[in-house]
């Protein structure tokens, strides 16, 4: 209703011919608001640079209308991102489209849904946005029917639940009855036209309110380490969303990445500084331990080192690795392969990779803590053994990637 | 009132006896679930470390030196962030080393049966075996003499590139995770896709 409200405030919009290019442009990002929602602000940045080619917004303002950017977040799943974006018409309250952002193996796609689509489920889909902004009186009462061979994907998902039987509501004796259950998931494929945007890692064309985000500075690095710097970051940005996240919260944010052969380790990383010992110590994965730190420094403020801090940093990476099917984790790589040690720490990874933190496997968090000081002992004994054993910052990556 | 309060006393009683039996059971159970023994073989001694409760039998070498850590330590913490990892010489040699341990019958067999068979690798910086460990199903019906001759094929045929000339000594490892039917298919994909990635992150880094 609140929208209802502001939309009704604005002055009439004449006829878009009549209207400058700066001001269509306005217009188009009038409701968005930077800072907000991360992926919402990348795409802003992107439609930008795709209009500097192409004159993409003056085509999509005309044909369809005033994008409403604030009135849903940035949905994350495993899959990948998905920004919903309904289009409201230039000359009445009514949504006329929905722009769906789509962020998945490594492309940005602009999807529209157009409510002159024959699909029923598409414009039902547009109907619900009618219906949250602007009231009941547009929503005819509709029946739903599956069109066979038409322009929907269905995909049958399952979801089970564990019964586990505790005396402690901790520790998990015995998982005594699993229920599953099926259900249909429409995928659709009723979006009138398609359009890729451009990939932006290298700074793109600018524009938009980016917030003033500052990209980071680097000290001392020679054409190798800014070579390996610049793939890693671009793994890290194209990986799964445990690192995209970690990446999109931390590189802009006035960071400075240095190498500095006199270092005793390969990597360090102080508040707002991440420094490497050589051009080859710069990996994805030594570039996501230190970012992690300051993602950590983000959620928990600026901490000593500690023991509990660098755990969690390493069951971040190894989560990572275990994302992206990698089963050669690190700091379990000095286990003695025949033990049964190794394959329990890996059964651990994916309870938390597939369920997140849970009591169950929170149980097991002091006794893997204590085998990694066993193996870290030398290096990491000297830190104080710090005091938050709780994993808020991967909790708070889970959340974010609804993981 | 106080029959009543009796009453919930008792059976608080009996309802905590019953959890502490049913505990002191599950830790019986527990501590004979997990069962170390060695089985010999015409062609050596496997180490076997077998748990009922996670499907697990895992076999290795009884000549694997023990303690290999202890070889490797290092004064610096982050060492393995930075090493990039290998990739395998071929992925065919992968399936020739099981086609050559194995017979097509046998393998059909052991996919029937649904064997899964997942190896640790442990290698240094440079790619060279250390240790070798076959995880397979509780109650697996590969047998130890097929382990034995299949790490002897896996060594002969089967050598790990480093991505990067790494100037640190590195306790490492590879982990490959299959089943039978895949090696009867002659596609293990996750084995793909990992060598696929390795092969374009070599081509990323500069590593000299």
């Amino acid at each position: 209703m609140l929208f209802l409200g502001c939309e009704r405030d604005e002055v009439p919009i004449p006829k878009p011919d009549t209207l400058a290019q700066q001001t269509q442009l306005d217009l188009f990002f009038k409701s968005h608001r930077s800072k907000e929602d991360n992926f919402r602000d990348i795409i802003v940045q992107k439609m930008l640079a795709l209009n500097d080619s192409t004159g993409i917004v003056f085509d999509l303002f005309n044909r369809y209308g005033q994008p409403r950017w604030s009135v849903e977040k940035t949905n994350e799943s495993k899959s990948g991102k998905a920004l919903f974006v309904p289009v409201k018409a230039l000359s009445k309250d009514s949504i006329c489209a929905v722009f769906v952002f789509v962020d998945s193996a490594n492309t940005t796609k602009l999807r529209i849904l157009d409510n002159s689509s024959p699909d029923t489920l598409v414009t039902d889909f547009i109907l619900h946005y009618q219906y949250f902004l602007y009231g009941k009186s547009l929503t005819p009462s509709r029946l739903v029917k599956r069109v066979p061979n038409t322009s929907k994907d269905w995909e049958e998902w399952q979801y089970c639940l564990n019964t586990c039987t505790s005396v402690d509501g901790v520790n998990c004796i015995e998982i005594t009855h699993s229920s599953c259950y099926n259900f249909w998931v429409w995928v659709s494929r009723g979006f009138t036209e398609e359009i890729d945007l451009p990939d932006i890692s290298d700074g793109g064309s600018g524009g938009g309110d980016s917030g003033g985000e500052e990209s980071p500075t680097f000290i001392n690095l020679n054409d190798d380490a800014k070579n390996n710097l610049k793939n890693a970051e671009n793994k890290l940005k194209n990986g799964p969303c445990l690192s995209r996240t970690i990446i999109n919260t931390t590189w802009n944010s006035n960071l400075t990445i240095g190498v500095n052969s006199s270092l005793g380790s390969m990597g360090e990383h102080y508040h707002g500084v991440i420094e490497f010992r050589s051009a080859t110590s710069i990996t994805d994965i030594s570039l996501l331990h230190e970012l992690f730190h300051e993602y950590q420094d983000n959620v928990n403020g600026v901490l000593p080192q500690s023991q509990l801090r660098e755990f969690e940093a390493w069951l971040f990476v190894d989560l990572y690795l275990w994302d992206i099917n990698n089963e050669a984790l690190t700091w379990t790589r000095v286990y003695d392969p025949n033990g049964s040690l190794l394959e329990d720490y890996k059964i651990w990874i994916d309870d938390i990779y597939e369920n997140g933190f849970n009591d169950s496997n929170m149980a097991d968090y002091t006794k893997w803590f204590n085998e990694f000081m066993k193996v870290k002992d030398s290096t990491y004994g000297k830190y104080p053994v710090g005091t938050n054993s709780n994993p808020g910052a991967i909790i708070n990556v889970f959340n974010v990637c609804n993981y | 009132m106080k029959r009543n309060f009796l009453n919930i006393n008792d059976s608080f009683v009996k309802i905590l006896g019953i959890i502490l039996l049913t505990l002191a059971f599950q830790n019986i159970c527990y501590s004979q679930d997990s069962k170390d023994y060695q089985v010999k073989g015409n062609k050596g001694v496997l180490n076997c470390t077998e748990s009922k409760s996670k499907n697990r039998t895992i076999y290795s070498n009884a000549n694997n030196k023990k303690n290999l850590s202890e070889d490797y330590k290092t004064d610096d913490p982050e060492l393995e962030l930075s090493f990039l990892g290998f990739y395998i010489n071929t992925y065919d040699s992968f399936i020739d080393a099981f086609k050559k341990t194995f017979t097509e019958t046998r393998i059909n067999e052991l996919s029937s049966m649904g064997e899964k068979i997942k190896i640790n690798f442990a290698l240094n910086q440079d790619g060279e075996y250390l240790a070798m460990a076959f995880v397979l199903n509780y109650g697996t019906n590969v047998k130890p003499d097929e382990i034995l001759t299949l790490e002897e094929n896996i060594k002969k045929m089967v050598s790990f590139i480093p991505l990067q000339k790494f100037e640190y000594k590195l306790l490492t490892a590879y982990v490959i995770r299959t089943d039978f039917d895949e090696i009867r298919r002659g596609d293990i994909t996750k084995l793909k896709k990992m060598e696929a990635n390795q092969r374009e992150r070599a081509k990323l880094f500069v590593t000299e």
